[in-house]
C-alpha cells in the first residue's frame, strides 16, 4: 500500500490537528495550518477528524498511487488531475491502482489538504502524526516530503468489494469556502492591548494589510498597506510569556506578525490581539500578497463562529442518494464538467457507462452527452441492479 | 510563604477564544515564577475536562481550552477559584541536574570578547557561570530551550547586536540576566560561551525534553577530552538530587 512521490512540491507535510501537552517543554503545536480543510478532507473520506493527511504549499506534488484508494482533496484549488483528468475538490475520490495525482500552483488560497481513507501511514509522535520540521519529528521522517519518496497507506487488506461500494461524499456545496485575496478576520484584543496607543488601536482596525512573502508556517508578516506602523505607549521590554495560534505580535518595527501553526511556544513581543479560532482558516489561505484587515469581535461571537464551522464539518458532509447529487454539483461548480462512471452489474459481467455532464444541463440527463467507455475511470458512481 | 499581596495582583487576560492567561506583577522573580509554577501544577493535577494544556512562563500561565465545548465566561469563573486556594497546594517535586560544559575556543566564540568587556579572565567568568545554581524559569522558543536565572551581574550581556543565523545544538549562552542552553540548532542573538555534549532535546526518548520549569540546574566545566568521551558515550543528563519544597 504505498503511494510514489513522483515531484514533491514546495512544501509538503504530514499534518493532523496538531501536537497539545507538550508546549511547556518548547514543542509547538504544529497541525493543519487549514484545520477546517484538514477535518473536512478526512470526513469525506470516512476517517476521523484527526487523521494526518497531506498538506501542500501553493504548488503541490505529483503522486503516484500503486493501490487502489479513496480520497479527497479540500482547501485551496491546485487544479490536480487525476491522469491528466481535472478532478475536483470537497468530494470524495475513488484513485485506481497506477494513476497519477497531479497537483499545480494554488490558483485561489494557499493550503491544499490530501486525505486518504484510513490515513497515511506514519508513526505517532508525542500524540500527534503532525510533522515539525525544525524538531524533526512527526510526518515523514520528521520532514517535509521529496521526490521519490514512498509514503504508506494505513488501509491494509484491500477489500474489493468494500472498495467499489464507496459511497459518493460532499461538503454542501454552499458551504464551500471561497478564497479571494482580500481577507477580514475577526480578532479579540489581548493579551498586552494596553501596550498600544489609541491612535495604533485605531490604525489597526482601519488600515489594510498585505501578506509579504516571508510567510510561512510559523508566522504571517504583514506589511501596512498606508504604511502606518503600530506605537506603543513606552519602549518597555516585556517579559516572554505564552503563544497562541493567532495571536498577533508586534515587534518594534510596528509591522504585525500573526503567529500560525508552528509558532513558537514563547514569545517577548507584545500581542495585540488575537484572530479568533473560526477565522484561522481564512489567514491561513491568504497567499503573500493578499490583503487583510482585522474587526473586532468578542467572546461569545467567537465561540458562536467556532462552533457553526464545527457543525459544518459535522453535520454538511452529504453522503447517501443526496450525496450523488451534491458531488455532482461541487463537481459542476468547480470544474463546469464531469465525467462520472456508471458501473452496473448484470450477474457477474460488469458494464462500466461513462457519462460528461456540462453545466448547461446539470440535472438534466436527457440532454446530457453520453458518452460509452469500456474504461474511463474516473468519476465513480455504482449503482447495483 | 504565599505572597497575598501578590496572588490578589493577577489578572486573568483573552488570549483569543481557546486561552486564559493569567497574569502576575509584571517581573521576574523566583517569588513570583514559583506561585506560577504552582498554579500551573495545581491544574495540571485536577485536569478539569476543558482543559487542553497549562504553559507556565516567567510570571504568566497560559491555560488552553476547549472552546467547543466549554463557554470561555465559565473557564475564567473556574480559573479565578483555583487561584484563590493556591495556598494549600500540593509540593511540586523539583529535580537538580548538572549540565557540562566545555567552555571557550570554538565551542564559545563569544568567551573571548565577553572577557574583553567586561574586563574578567576566560577562568573567571567561567567560574561565575558555574558556581550559581540557576532557577529555570520556563521552557519555550524552540524543544527544551530553558530560560535559567540569574547569572551574576558581572558576566550580564545583552544579546548581539546581529543574530546568528544557525546556533549550534547544545550552545550555552548568556542574554541579560538569563542564560541558555540551544538545544536544537537555532538562530539566536545569546552570546555563546560553551557547549554542553548532552542532548537537552531527545525526540527519540519518551519524554523528549528531561528539564521542567521550576527544576534547577548547575553547569560543570569540562575539557573537550571529556566532552567527546560524553559524545561518544551519548551519556544522558546527571540528576543530582530531588528538592521537596
Amino acid at each position: 500500500m504505498t503511494v510514489e512521490v513522483l515531484e514533491s512540491g514546495l512544501y509538503t507535510t504530514i499534518q493532523d490537528k496538531g501536537r497539545y501537552g507538550y508546549q511547556a517543554a518548547g514543542i509547538p503545536v504544529s497541525g493543519a495550518m487549514d484545520s477546517f480543510a484538514l477535518q473536512v478532507a478526512n470526513r469525506l473520506v470516512g476517517n476521523e477528524t484527526n487523521r494526518g493527511a497531506l498538506e501542500m504549499t501553493l504548488q503541490g506534488p505529483t503522486l503516484l498511487f500503486e493501490e487502489d484508494c479513496e480520497v479527497a482533496i479540500t482547501g485551496a484549488d491546485m487544479t490536480p488531475t487525476l491522469n491528466d483528468q481535472p478532478v475536483p475538490l470537497w468530494v470524495n475520490l475513488y484513485i485506481p491502482k497506477g494513476s497519477i495525482l497531479r497537483f499545480g500552483y494554488a490558483q485561489k488560497g494557499c493550503h491544499t489538504y490530501l486525505a486518504v481513507a484510513k490515513g497515511w501511514k506514519v508513526p505517532e509522535k508525542f500524540g500527534s502524526t503532525s510533522t515539525y520540521v525544525r524538531g524533526a519529528i512527526g510526518g515523514y521522517h520528521g520532514r517535509v516530503i521529496k521526490r521519490g519518496d514512498i509514503l504508506l497507506l494505513n488501509q491494509n487488506q484491500v477489500n474489493q468489494e468494500a472498495e467499489k461500494k464507496m459511497e459518493l461524499r460532499a461538503l454542501e456545496p454552499n458551504r464551500t469556502p471561497q478564497y479571494n485575496n482580500k481577507i477580514k478576520v475577526a480578532v479579540i484584543a489581548g493579551p498586552q492591548a494596553e501596550y498600544f496607543t489609541d491612535e495604533a488601536w485605531q490604525t489597526f482596525y482601519r488600515q489594510v494589510y498585505r501578506l509579504t512573502t516571508a510567510a510561512n508556517r510559523m508566522g504571517y508578516p504583514l506589511e501596512p498597506v498606508e504604511g502606518k506602523l503600530l506605537t506603543r505607549k513606552s519602549n518597555k521590554e516585556m517579559i516572554s510569556d505564552a503563544t497562541a495560534v493567532g495571536a498577533i505580535q508586534v515587534p518594534p518595527n510596528g509591522q504585525p506578525i500573526v503567529l500560525m501553526a508552528d509558532r513558537q511556544t514563547t514569545g517577548g513581543y507584545p500581542k495585540i490581539a488575537t484572530v479568533i479560532s473560526a477565522h484561522i482558516s481564512r489567514i491561513a489561505q491568504a497567499q503573500p500578497g493578499s490583503l487583510i484587515q482585522f474587526a473586532k469581535t468578542d467572546l461569545s461571537r467567537a465561540h458562536q463562529l467556532a462552533r457553526q464551522q464545527q457543525k459544518v464539518i459535522e453535520e454538511k458532509i452529504i453522503t447517501g442518494a443526496k450525496g450523488k447529487e451534491a458531488w455532482l454539483e461541487q463537481a459542476l461548480l468547480q470544474r463546469r464538467k464531469v465525467i462520472a462512471q456508471i458501473e452496473k452489474r448484470k450477474g457477474q459481467e460488469k458494464i462500466i457507462y461513462s457519462i460528461t455532464w456540462e453545466k448547461e444541463n446539470v440535472g438534466n440527463e436527457k440532454k446530457s452527452k453520453n458518452i460509452f467507455h469500456q474504461k474511463a475511470v474516473i468519476y465513480p458512481e455504482i449503482i447495483d441492479s | 510563604m504565599i505572597n497575598k499581596e501578590m496572588k490578589e495582583k493577577t489578572k486573568i487576560v483573552p488570549m483569543g477564544d481557546t486561552a486564559w492567561v493569567i497574569y502576575w506583577p509584571d517581573k521576574i522573580s523566583p517569588t513570583i515564577n514559583e506561585e506560577v509554577q504552582k498554579a500551573a501544577e495545581k491544574i495540571r493535577k485536577e485536569n478539569p475536562p476543558w482543559l487542553i494544556e497549562a504553559v507556565p512562563t516567567f510570571s504568566s500561565l497560559a491555560l488552553y481550552y476547549d472552546c467547543l465545548q466549554f463557554d470561555g465566561e465559565e473557564v475564567k469563573k473556574i480559573i479565578a477559584k483555583q487561584l484563590k486556594n493556591l495556598t494549600e497546594t500540593q509540593k511540586k517535586e523539583k529535580k537538580e541536574w548538572e549540565i557540562p560544559v566545555c567552555y571557550g575556543g570554538s565551542y564559545g566564540l563569544d568567551l573571548e570578547n565577553l572577557s574583553r568587556e567586561k574586563k574578567l579572565t576566560k577562568d573567571e567568568i567561567i567560574k561565575l557561570h558555574t558556581q550559581k545554581q540557576y532557577i529555570v524559569y520556563m521552557l519555550g522558543f524552540i524543544p527544551g530551550f530553558c530560560y535559567l536565572g540569574d547569572v551574576d551581574e558581572r558576566i550580564a550581556s545583552p544579546r548581539l547586536a546581529t543574530p546568528r543565523k544557525a546556533v549550534p545544538a547544545g550552545s550555552v549562552g548568556i542574554a541579560g540576566q538569563q542564560t541558555g542552553i540551544y538545544p536544537v540548532e537555532a538562530p539566536g542573538g545569546w552570546q555563546i560561551i560553551g557547549r554542553t555534549p548532552i542532548k537537552m532535546y531527545n525526540p527519540e526518548d519518551g519524554e523528549p525534553v528531561f528539564v521542567q520549569a521550576g527544576d534547577y540546574i548547575k553547569f560543570r566545566a569540562i575539557a573537550e577530552e571529556e566532552f567527546n568521551e560524553w559524545k561518544v558515550n551519548q551519556r544522558g543528563p546527571v540528576m543530582k538530587g530531588v528538592l521537596k519544597q
